[in-house]
Protein backbone atom coordinates (compact mmCIF):
# COMPACT_ATOMS: atom_id res chain seq x y z
CA UNK A 1 0.00 0.00 0.00
CA UNK A 2 2.69 2.43 0.77
CA UNK A 3 4.89 1.41 -2.13
CA UNK A 4 1.24 2.06 -3.83
CA UNK A 5 0.95 5.48 -2.64
CA UNK A 6 4.29 6.59 -2.72
CA UNK A 7 4.61 5.83 -7.00
CA UNK A 8 1.21 7.45 -7.43
CA UNK A 9 2.75 10.54 -5.71
CA UNK A 10 5.71 10.63 -8.04
CA UNK A 11 3.81 9.98 -11.34
CA UNK A 12 1.88 12.85 -9.96
CA UNK A 13 4.70 15.10 -9.46
CA UNK A 14 6.39 14.40 -12.57
CA UNK A 15 2.75 15.74 -13.73
CA UNK A 16 2.92 18.65 -11.92
CA UNK A 17 6.78 19.67 -13.32
CA UNK A 18 5.27 19.94 -16.75
CA UNK A 19 6.35 23.31 -17.96
CA UNK A 20 3.74 26.04 -17.82
CA UNK A 21 3.81 28.36 -21.08
CA UNK A 22 2.52 32.03 -20.85
CA UNK A 23 2.46 34.28 -23.58
CA UNK A 24 0.65 38.26 -22.72
CA UNK A 25 0.18 40.61 -25.76
CA UNK A 26 3.26 42.29 -25.69
CA UNK A 27 2.07 46.79 -25.54
CA UNK A 28 5.04 48.02 -26.98
CA UNK A 29 4.27 46.04 -30.65
CA UNK A 30 2.30 47.33 -33.43
CA UNK A 31 -1.04 46.27 -31.94
CA UNK A 32 -4.04 47.29 -34.00
CA UNK A 33 -7.99 46.06 -33.53
CA UNK A 34 -10.00 47.68 -36.84
CA UNK A 35 -13.68 47.66 -37.10
CA UNK A 36 -14.86 48.38 -40.32
CA UNK A 37 -18.45 49.70 -41.30
CA UNK A 38 -19.41 49.28 -44.85
CA UNK A 39 -22.86 50.76 -45.27
CA UNK A 40 -24.24 51.80 -48.70
CA UNK A 41 -23.48 55.39 -48.58
CA UNK A 42 -20.78 56.07 -46.15
CA UNK A 43 -18.11 53.69 -45.10
CA UNK A 44 -15.72 53.80 -41.60
CA UNK A 45 -13.44 52.20 -39.46
CA UNK A 46 -12.35 52.54 -36.02
CA UNK A 47 -9.34 51.73 -34.73
CA UNK A 48 -7.35 50.90 -31.51
CA UNK A 49 -4.04 49.80 -30.29
CA UNK A 50 -5.57 48.61 -27.12
CA UNK A 51 -5.73 44.75 -27.36
CA UNK A 52 -4.55 42.94 -24.10
CA UNK A 53 -4.54 39.83 -22.75
CA UNK A 54 -2.64 36.31 -22.33
CA UNK A 55 -2.48 32.96 -23.56
CA UNK A 56 -1.06 30.23 -20.86
CA UNK A 57 -0.70 26.15 -21.25
CA UNK A 58 1.00 23.46 -19.51
CA UNK A 59 2.80 21.54 -21.18
CA UNK A 60 3.46 20.71 -25.06
CA UNK A 61 0.21 20.24 -25.97
CA UNK A 62 -1.97 22.64 -26.71
CA UNK A 63 -5.54 21.64 -28.06
CA UNK A 64 -8.08 22.14 -25.33
CA UNK A 65 -5.63 22.44 -22.49
CA UNK A 66 -5.24 25.88 -23.03
CA UNK A 67 -7.31 29.24 -21.80
CA UNK A 68 -6.74 32.32 -23.38
CA UNK A 69 -8.07 35.59 -22.49
CA UNK A 70 -7.84 38.94 -24.78
CA UNK A 71 -9.94 42.58 -24.03
CA UNK A 72 -9.99 45.77 -25.75
CA UNK A 73 -10.65 48.80 -24.67
CA UNK A 74 -13.53 50.18 -27.15
CA UNK A 75 -13.38 53.63 -25.18
CA UNK A 76 -10.33 54.20 -26.88
CA UNK A 77 -11.61 53.25 -30.42
CA UNK A 78 -10.84 56.11 -32.99
CA UNK A 79 -13.04 56.71 -36.26
CA UNK A 80 -10.98 59.48 -37.06
CA UNK A 81 -13.80 62.11 -36.07
CA UNK A 82 -14.74 63.33 -32.28
CA UNK A 83 -18.12 63.23 -32.32
CA UNK A 84 -18.38 60.37 -34.19
CA UNK A 85 -16.48 58.43 -31.36
CA UNK A 86 -18.82 60.24 -28.73
CA UNK A 87 -21.57 58.60 -30.47
CA UNK A 88 -20.18 55.72 -30.29
CA UNK A 89 -19.26 55.41 -27.20
CA UNK A 90 -22.22 56.81 -25.66
CA UNK A 91 -25.05 55.71 -27.72
CA UNK A 92 -23.81 52.27 -29.38
CA UNK A 93 -21.11 51.01 -27.27
CA UNK A 94 -22.46 52.58 -24.17
CA UNK A 95 -18.50 52.21 -22.73
CA UNK A 96 -19.23 53.57 -19.40
CA UNK A 97 -21.44 50.16 -18.52
CA UNK A 98 -19.14 48.19 -21.19
CA UNK A 99 -16.17 48.81 -21.27
CA UNK A 100 -14.49 46.03 -22.98
CA UNK A 101 -15.13 43.49 -25.72
CA UNK A 102 -14.07 40.34 -24.54
CA UNK A 103 -12.71 36.79 -25.32
CA UNK A 104 -12.41 33.90 -23.34
CA UNK A 105 -11.76 30.27 -24.39
CA UNK A 106 -9.30 27.54 -25.66
CA UNK A 107 -7.53 26.55 -28.44
CA UNK A 108 -9.19 23.90 -30.50
CA UNK A 109 -6.91 23.40 -33.43
CA UNK A 110 -3.64 24.03 -34.80
CA UNK A 111 -1.88 23.13 -38.08
CA UNK A 112 1.41 24.24 -39.67
CA UNK A 113 1.40 25.81 -42.56
CA UNK A 114 3.92 24.46 -45.39
CA UNK A 115 6.46 23.56 -42.94
CA UNK A 116 6.89 27.36 -42.06
CA UNK A 117 7.47 29.10 -38.49
CA UNK A 118 3.18 30.01 -38.87
CA UNK A 119 0.32 27.79 -38.06
CA UNK A 120 -3.51 28.16 -39.08
CA UNK A 121 -5.06 28.33 -35.82
CA UNK A 122 -8.46 27.47 -34.28
CA UNK A 123 -10.15 28.67 -30.96
CA UNK A 124 -13.65 28.18 -29.15
CA UNK A 125 -14.85 30.89 -26.68
CA UNK A 126 -17.09 33.08 -25.24
CA UNK A 127 -17.05 36.66 -26.90
CA UNK A 128 -18.81 39.07 -24.78
CA UNK A 129 -19.51 43.04 -26.23
CA UNK A 130 -21.77 45.12 -25.05
CA UNK A 131 -22.21 42.72 -21.36
CA UNK A 132 -23.78 40.02 -24.15
CA UNK A 133 -21.99 36.98 -24.32
CA UNK A 134 -21.89 34.42 -26.98
CA UNK A 135 -20.15 31.25 -28.02
CA UNK A 136 -18.23 31.81 -31.12
CA UNK A 137 -15.55 29.64 -32.80
CA UNK A 138 -12.81 32.14 -34.39
CA UNK A 139 -10.18 31.40 -36.78
CA UNK A 140 -6.41 32.90 -37.32
CA UNK A 141 -2.93 32.64 -37.97
CA UNK A 142 0.26 32.66 -35.29
CA UNK A 143 3.37 33.32 -36.87
CA UNK A 144 6.64 33.11 -34.75
CA UNK A 145 8.47 36.47 -35.41
CA UNK A 146 12.13 36.35 -33.31
CA UNK A 147 10.78 36.60 -29.60
CA UNK A 148 7.16 36.71 -30.08
CA UNK A 149 4.15 35.39 -31.62
CA UNK A 150 2.23 37.41 -34.47
CA UNK A 151 -1.55 36.52 -34.09
CA UNK A 152 -4.09 37.71 -37.20
CA UNK A 153 -7.45 37.21 -37.43
CA UNK A 154 -10.85 38.52 -38.99
CA UNK A 155 -14.56 37.57 -38.64
CA UNK A 156 -18.21 39.26 -38.51
CA UNK A 157 -19.89 40.52 -35.84
CA UNK A 158 -23.77 40.99 -35.83
CA UNK A 159 -24.31 43.87 -34.02
CA UNK A 160 -27.92 43.28 -33.49
CA UNK A 161 -26.33 39.52 -31.55
CA UNK A 162 -25.02 41.97 -29.15
CA UNK A 163 -28.53 44.24 -28.74
CA UNK A 164 -26.78 47.28 -30.09
CA UNK A 165 -29.17 49.99 -31.59
CA UNK A 166 -28.44 49.67 -35.69
CA UNK A 167 -28.97 54.04 -36.30
CA UNK A 168 -32.16 53.74 -39.13
CA UNK A 169 -32.04 57.37 -39.35
CA UNK A 170 -30.95 59.56 -41.71
CA UNK A 171 -27.29 60.74 -41.81
CA UNK A 172 -26.57 57.78 -39.32
CA UNK A 173 -24.94 54.85 -41.68
CA UNK A 174 -24.08 51.82 -40.04
CA UNK A 175 -23.71 48.18 -41.05
CA UNK A 176 -25.32 45.84 -39.07
CA UNK A 177 -22.42 43.50 -39.70
CA UNK A 178 -19.07 45.01 -39.11
CA UNK A 179 -16.01 43.11 -39.62
CA UNK A 180 -13.26 43.00 -37.24
CA UNK A 181 -9.74 42.79 -38.61
CA UNK A 182 -7.41 42.10 -35.57
CA UNK A 183 -3.56 41.89 -35.35
CA UNK A 184 -1.20 41.70 -32.11
CA UNK A 185 1.85 40.53 -30.90
CA UNK A 186 2.88 38.08 -28.04
CA UNK A 187 5.56 37.19 -26.08
CA UNK A 188 6.59 34.49 -23.94
CA UNK A 189 6.56 35.80 -19.76
CA UNK A 190 9.54 34.17 -18.28
CA UNK A 191 8.51 32.61 -14.64
CA UNK B 1 -10.34 -2.22 15.11
CA UNK B 2 -7.00 -0.80 14.97
CA UNK B 3 -6.33 -1.46 12.14
CA UNK B 4 -8.86 -0.50 10.36
CA UNK B 5 -8.24 2.79 11.96
CA UNK B 6 -4.98 2.89 10.78
CA UNK B 7 -6.32 2.36 6.91
CA UNK B 8 -8.49 4.94 7.02
CA UNK B 9 -6.01 7.41 8.19
CA UNK B 10 -4.01 5.69 5.22
CA UNK B 11 -6.81 6.34 2.98
CA UNK B 12 -6.97 10.34 4.26
CA UNK B 13 -3.57 11.05 3.80
CA UNK B 14 -3.52 9.60 0.36
CA UNK B 15 -6.56 11.79 -1.04
CA UNK B 16 -4.65 14.67 0.85
CA UNK B 17 -1.95 14.40 -1.10
CA UNK B 18 -3.37 13.31 -4.39
CA UNK B 19 -5.52 16.08 -4.13
CA UNK B 20 -2.69 18.52 -3.26
CA UNK B 21 -0.77 17.26 -6.05
CA UNK B 22 -3.64 17.09 -8.65
CA UNK B 23 -4.51 20.80 -7.92
CA UNK B 24 -1.30 21.98 -8.25
CA UNK B 25 -1.12 20.22 -11.91
CA UNK B 26 -4.42 20.95 -13.10
CA UNK B 27 -4.78 24.33 -15.79
CA UNK B 28 -4.73 27.35 -13.37
CA UNK B 29 -8.10 29.23 -14.07
CA UNK B 30 -6.31 32.51 -14.68
CA UNK B 31 -2.78 34.27 -15.70
CA UNK B 32 -0.97 34.77 -12.72
CA UNK B 33 1.27 37.31 -14.35
CA UNK B 34 -1.31 39.16 -16.30
CA UNK B 35 -2.94 42.37 -14.54
CA UNK B 36 -5.35 44.34 -16.58
CA UNK B 37 -3.84 47.68 -17.92
CA UNK B 38 -5.05 51.21 -16.09
CA UNK B 39 -7.12 52.75 -18.82
CA UNK B 40 -6.27 56.10 -20.90
CA UNK B 41 -9.35 58.76 -19.76
CA UNK B 42 -10.97 59.90 -22.79
CA UNK B 43 -11.16 64.01 -22.95
CA UNK B 44 -14.59 65.20 -20.68
CA UNK B 45 -17.37 66.06 -23.12
CA UNK B 46 -20.17 67.89 -21.68
CA UNK B 47 -22.13 69.75 -24.57
CA UNK B 48 -22.53 67.56 -27.67
CA UNK B 49 -22.13 70.87 -29.59
CA UNK B 50 -19.15 73.11 -29.67
CA UNK B 51 -22.25 76.09 -29.82
CA UNK B 52 -25.21 76.70 -27.40
CA UNK B 53 -27.11 79.23 -29.58
CA UNK B 54 -24.54 82.41 -30.05
CA UNK B 55 -22.77 81.21 -27.38
CA UNK B 56 -19.72 79.10 -27.29
CA UNK B 57 -20.01 76.16 -25.08
CA UNK B 58 -16.61 74.41 -23.49
CA UNK B 59 -16.20 71.65 -26.13
CA UNK B 60 -13.72 71.36 -28.36
CA UNK B 61 -13.07 69.12 -31.42
CA UNK B 62 -10.76 66.35 -32.33
CA UNK B 63 -7.42 67.15 -33.53
CA UNK B 64 -7.65 67.08 -37.45
CA UNK B 65 -11.52 68.15 -37.12
CA UNK B 66 -13.25 70.69 -39.48
CA UNK B 67 -16.42 72.18 -38.73
CA UNK B 68 -17.92 74.03 -41.03
CA UNK B 69 -20.54 76.73 -39.73
CA UNK B 70 -24.04 78.18 -41.63
CA UNK B 71 -26.03 80.60 -39.76
CA UNK B 72 -28.91 82.50 -40.42
CA UNK B 73 -31.21 85.41 -38.47
CA UNK B 74 -34.19 86.32 -40.55
CA UNK B 75 -33.96 90.38 -39.85
CA UNK B 76 -38.10 90.71 -39.66
CA UNK B 77 -40.04 89.08 -36.11
CA UNK B 78 -42.52 86.34 -36.32
CA UNK B 79 -44.85 89.07 -35.36
CA UNK B 80 -44.75 90.74 -38.84
CA UNK B 81 -46.80 87.29 -39.92
CA UNK B 82 -47.98 85.88 -43.25
CA UNK B 83 -47.36 88.67 -45.32
CA UNK B 84 -43.00 88.60 -45.12
CA UNK B 85 -43.68 84.74 -44.48
CA UNK B 86 -42.81 85.33 -40.65
CA UNK B 87 -39.66 86.97 -41.34
CA UNK B 88 -38.49 83.93 -43.78
CA UNK B 89 -38.88 86.22 -46.61
CA UNK B 90 -35.72 88.18 -45.21
CA UNK B 91 -33.76 90.44 -45.46
CA UNK B 92 -31.32 87.84 -44.06
CA UNK B 93 -28.16 88.32 -41.72
CA UNK B 94 -25.83 84.93 -41.77
CA UNK B 95 -22.54 83.90 -40.64
CA UNK B 96 -20.10 81.51 -42.52
CA UNK B 97 -17.13 79.97 -40.56
CA UNK B 98 -14.62 77.01 -40.43
CA UNK B 99 -13.00 75.88 -37.18
CA UNK B 100 -10.15 73.33 -37.26
CA UNK B 101 -8.85 71.39 -34.43
CA UNK B 102 -4.96 72.15 -33.46
CA UNK B 103 -5.22 70.16 -30.66
CA UNK B 104 -7.80 67.67 -28.81
CA UNK B 105 -8.31 70.67 -26.92
CA UNK B 106 -7.65 73.82 -29.06
CA UNK B 107 -9.90 75.25 -31.95
CA UNK B 108 -8.69 78.18 -34.08
CA UNK B 109 -11.69 79.65 -35.59
CA UNK B 110 -12.64 82.13 -38.98
CA UNK B 111 -15.86 83.40 -39.53
CA UNK B 112 -17.27 86.17 -41.24
CA UNK B 113 -20.94 87.90 -40.93
CA UNK B 114 -22.64 90.06 -43.96
CA UNK B 115 -23.50 92.63 -41.57
CA UNK B 116 -20.51 95.24 -41.47
CA UNK B 117 -18.44 92.73 -43.35
CA UNK B 118 -17.38 91.61 -39.57
CA UNK B 119 -14.62 89.15 -39.83
CA UNK B 120 -13.71 87.53 -37.04
CA UNK B 121 -11.15 85.06 -35.73
CA UNK B 122 -10.80 83.23 -32.32
CA UNK B 123 -9.33 80.68 -30.51
CA UNK B 124 -10.44 78.69 -27.79
CA UNK B 125 -8.91 76.22 -25.17
CA UNK B 126 -9.93 73.75 -23.07
CA UNK B 127 -8.74 75.07 -19.69
CA UNK B 128 -9.90 72.49 -16.97
CA UNK B 129 -11.41 69.19 -16.66
CA UNK B 130 -13.11 68.15 -13.60
CA UNK B 131 -13.96 64.25 -13.72
CA UNK B 132 -16.48 64.16 -11.28
CA UNK B 133 -19.31 61.78 -12.15
CA UNK B 134 -22.32 63.79 -10.33
CA UNK B 135 -20.75 67.35 -11.22
CA UNK B 136 -18.20 67.04 -14.18
CA UNK B 137 -17.08 70.62 -14.86
CA UNK B 138 -15.34 71.46 -17.90
CA UNK B 139 -13.42 75.52 -18.20
CA UNK B 140 -12.55 76.43 -21.65
CA UNK B 141 -11.28 80.01 -22.60
CA UNK B 142 -12.03 81.99 -26.23
CA UNK B 143 -10.30 85.00 -27.05
CA UNK B 144 -10.56 86.82 -30.22
CA UNK B 145 -10.35 89.59 -32.27
CA UNK B 146 -13.18 91.24 -35.13
CA UNK B 147 -12.59 93.10 -37.88
CA UNK B 148 -15.33 95.07 -39.65
CA UNK B 149 -14.41 95.41 -42.81
CA UNK B 150 -17.10 97.21 -44.36
CA UNK B 151 -18.80 99.62 -41.40
CA UNK B 152 -21.91 101.19 -42.83
CA UNK B 153 -20.95 104.59 -41.42
CA UNK B 154 -17.76 106.21 -42.06
CA UNK B 155 -14.64 106.09 -39.16
CA UNK B 156 -13.13 108.29 -38.60
CA UNK B 157 -10.43 106.52 -36.51
CA UNK B 158 -10.03 103.18 -38.93
CA UNK B 159 -8.44 101.12 -35.56
CA UNK B 160 -11.87 101.52 -33.91
CA UNK B 161 -13.11 99.05 -36.63
CA UNK B 162 -11.43 96.52 -34.85
CA UNK B 163 -13.22 94.73 -31.42
CA UNK B 164 -11.36 92.31 -28.89
CA UNK B 165 -13.19 89.60 -26.59
CA UNK B 166 -12.47 86.94 -24.29
CA UNK B 167 -15.20 84.60 -22.93
CA UNK B 168 -14.50 81.94 -20.37
CA UNK B 169 -16.93 78.95 -20.80
CA UNK B 170 -17.54 77.18 -18.12
CA UNK B 171 -20.11 74.19 -18.37
CA UNK B 172 -21.53 70.97 -16.42
CA UNK B 173 -23.55 68.16 -17.45
CA UNK B 174 -25.89 66.71 -14.57
CA UNK B 175 -27.77 63.20 -15.32
CA UNK B 176 -26.08 63.15 -18.44
CA UNK B 177 -29.10 64.75 -19.83
CA UNK B 178 -29.16 68.70 -18.98
CA UNK B 179 -26.26 70.95 -19.51
CA UNK B 180 -26.01 74.14 -17.87
CA UNK B 181 -23.68 76.66 -19.23
CA UNK B 182 -22.07 79.88 -17.91
CA UNK B 183 -19.97 82.31 -19.81
CA UNK B 184 -18.76 85.46 -18.57
CA UNK B 185 -17.08 87.71 -20.94
CA UNK B 186 -15.67 91.60 -21.85
CA UNK B 187 -16.20 93.26 -25.18
CA UNK B 188 -13.76 96.19 -26.00
CA UNK B 189 -15.00 98.28 -28.18
CA UNK B 190 -18.68 96.75 -28.41
CA UNK B 191 -20.23 99.74 -30.26
CA UNK B 192 -17.14 101.15 -32.98
CA UNK B 193 -20.04 104.25 -33.80
CA UNK B 194 -19.71 105.71 -30.59
CA UNK B 195 -17.50 109.14 -30.04
CA UNK B 196 -15.60 107.38 -26.95
CA UNK B 197 -14.56 103.84 -27.08
CA UNK B 198 -16.96 101.63 -25.07
CA UNK B 199 -16.62 98.25 -23.51
CA UNK B 200 -18.90 95.47 -22.27
CA UNK B 201 -19.01 92.93 -19.84
CA UNK B 202 -21.89 90.11 -20.30
CA UNK B 203 -22.65 87.00 -18.11
CA UNK B 204 -24.28 84.61 -20.83
CA UNK B 205 -25.99 81.40 -19.42
CA UNK B 206 -27.48 78.58 -21.23
CA UNK B 207 -29.27 75.56 -20.29
CA UNK B 208 -29.69 72.54 -23.17
CA UNK B 209 -31.51 69.72 -22.15
CA UNK B 210 -30.95 65.96 -24.16
CA UNK B 211 -34.51 64.92 -24.50
CA UNK B 212 -32.88 61.86 -26.43
CA UNK B 213 -29.39 60.78 -28.20
CA UNK B 214 -31.34 62.86 -31.46
CA UNK B 215 -33.30 65.89 -30.10
CA UNK B 216 -32.55 68.58 -27.39
CA UNK B 217 -34.25 71.99 -26.42
CA UNK B 218 -32.24 74.81 -25.46
CA UNK B 219 -32.53 78.02 -24.06
CA UNK B 220 -29.58 80.88 -24.20
CA UNK B 221 -29.65 84.55 -21.76
CA UNK B 222 -27.14 87.22 -22.16
CA UNK B 223 -27.64 89.85 -19.39
CA UNK B 224 -25.15 92.56 -20.02
CA UNK B 225 -23.70 93.19 -16.37
CA UNK B 226 -22.65 96.45 -16.53
CA UNK B 227 -21.11 98.93 -20.07
CA UNK B 228 -22.49 99.43 -23.19
CA UNK B 229 -25.55 97.48 -24.12
CA UNK B 230 -27.86 98.12 -27.43
CA UNK B 231 -31.86 98.28 -26.28
CA UNK B 232 -32.11 94.83 -24.39
CA UNK B 233 -30.32 91.72 -23.43
CA UNK B 234 -30.21 88.71 -25.76
CA UNK B 235 -32.34 85.95 -25.21
CA UNK B 236 -33.06 82.78 -27.53
CA UNK B 237 -34.47 79.30 -27.56
CA UNK B 238 -35.38 76.40 -29.55
CA UNK B 239 -34.51 73.21 -30.68
CA UNK B 240 -31.26 70.76 -31.49
CA UNK B 241 -31.06 67.69 -34.13
CA UNK B 242 -27.85 65.74 -34.02
CA UNK B 243 -27.25 63.74 -36.65
CA UNK B 244 -24.05 61.50 -37.85
CA UNK B 245 -22.00 64.87 -38.20
CA UNK B 246 -24.18 67.48 -38.17
CA UNK B 247 -25.89 69.88 -36.01
CA UNK B 248 -29.07 71.91 -36.63
CA UNK B 249 -31.06 74.04 -34.39
CA UNK B 250 -33.86 76.08 -34.72
CA UNK B 251 -34.40 78.82 -32.77
CA UNK B 252 -36.40 82.20 -31.84
CA UNK B 253 -34.22 85.17 -30.56
CA UNK B 254 -34.74 88.86 -30.14
CA UNK B 255 -30.88 89.77 -31.47
CA UNK B 256 -30.33 89.67 -34.91
CA UNK B 257 -26.36 89.74 -34.96
CA UNK B 258 -24.06 86.12 -35.41
CA UNK B 259 -20.39 87.24 -34.70
CA UNK B 260 -19.47 87.49 -31.26
CA UNK B 261 -18.17 90.90 -30.59
CA UNK B 262 -21.71 91.85 -32.31
CA UNK B 263 -24.12 89.62 -30.39
CA UNK B 264 -22.32 90.42 -27.34
CA UNK B 265 -23.56 94.04 -27.95
CA UNK B 266 -26.90 93.34 -27.02
CA UNK B 267 -30.25 92.84 -29.11
CA UNK B 268 -32.37 95.24 -30.55
CA UNK B 269 -35.92 93.65 -30.00
CA UNK B 270 -37.57 93.24 -26.64
CA UNK B 271 -37.91 89.97 -26.13
CA UNK B 272 -40.70 89.70 -23.61
CA UNK B 273 -43.19 91.86 -26.20
CA UNK B 274 -42.99 88.40 -28.79
CA UNK B 275 -40.30 90.38 -30.83
CA UNK B 276 -38.61 87.04 -31.50
CA UNK B 277 -37.11 86.24 -35.35
CA UNK B 278 -36.56 83.24 -36.29
CA UNK B 279 -32.40 81.86 -37.02
CA UNK B 280 -30.82 78.45 -37.60
CA UNK B 281 -27.53 77.31 -37.27
CA UNK B 282 -25.98 74.13 -39.20
CA UNK B 283 -22.47 72.84 -38.87
CA UNK B 284 -21.00 69.77 -40.14
CA UNK B 285 -18.14 68.35 -39.19
CA UNK B 286 -15.32 67.30 -41.92
CA UNK B 287 -12.23 65.25 -41.64
CA UNK B 288 -10.00 65.14 -44.54
CA UNK B 289 -7.61 62.46 -45.32
CA UNK B 290 -10.00 59.47 -43.59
Amino acid sequence: MKKNIIAIILFLSFLSGAKATELNVDENKPNQVKFISDAPLESFDGITEKIDGYVLWDGDALINKSEFYFEVDLASLDTGMGLRNRHMRDNYLQTDDFPYAEYAGKITGMERIDGKETWHVSTEGKLKIHGIEKNVTIEGTVSREDDSYHVQSEFNVKLTDYNIKVPKLMFMKLNEIIRLEIEFYAKEIKK
Amino acid sequence: MQRKSKNKMKLKISIFLFMTIFSASVFAQNSSHWKRKKRIAQELQLFHSTFSINLPTAETLQKGDFEFEISHRFVPPITEGAQVLYGLDGPVNMRIALGYALSNRIVATLGRSNVEDNVDFHLKAKALQIRNKAFPVLLSLQGGIARNAQPYRLLNDSSRKYQYYVQAVLNTLLYKKLGIGIVPAYLYNSHIYCVDTKYSFTMGNYVQYYVSPLWSVLAEWIPTVTGWRQWHNSMSFGIELETGGHFFKIFFTNNDKLNTSQYMSGADMNFGRGDWRLGFMITRLLKFGK
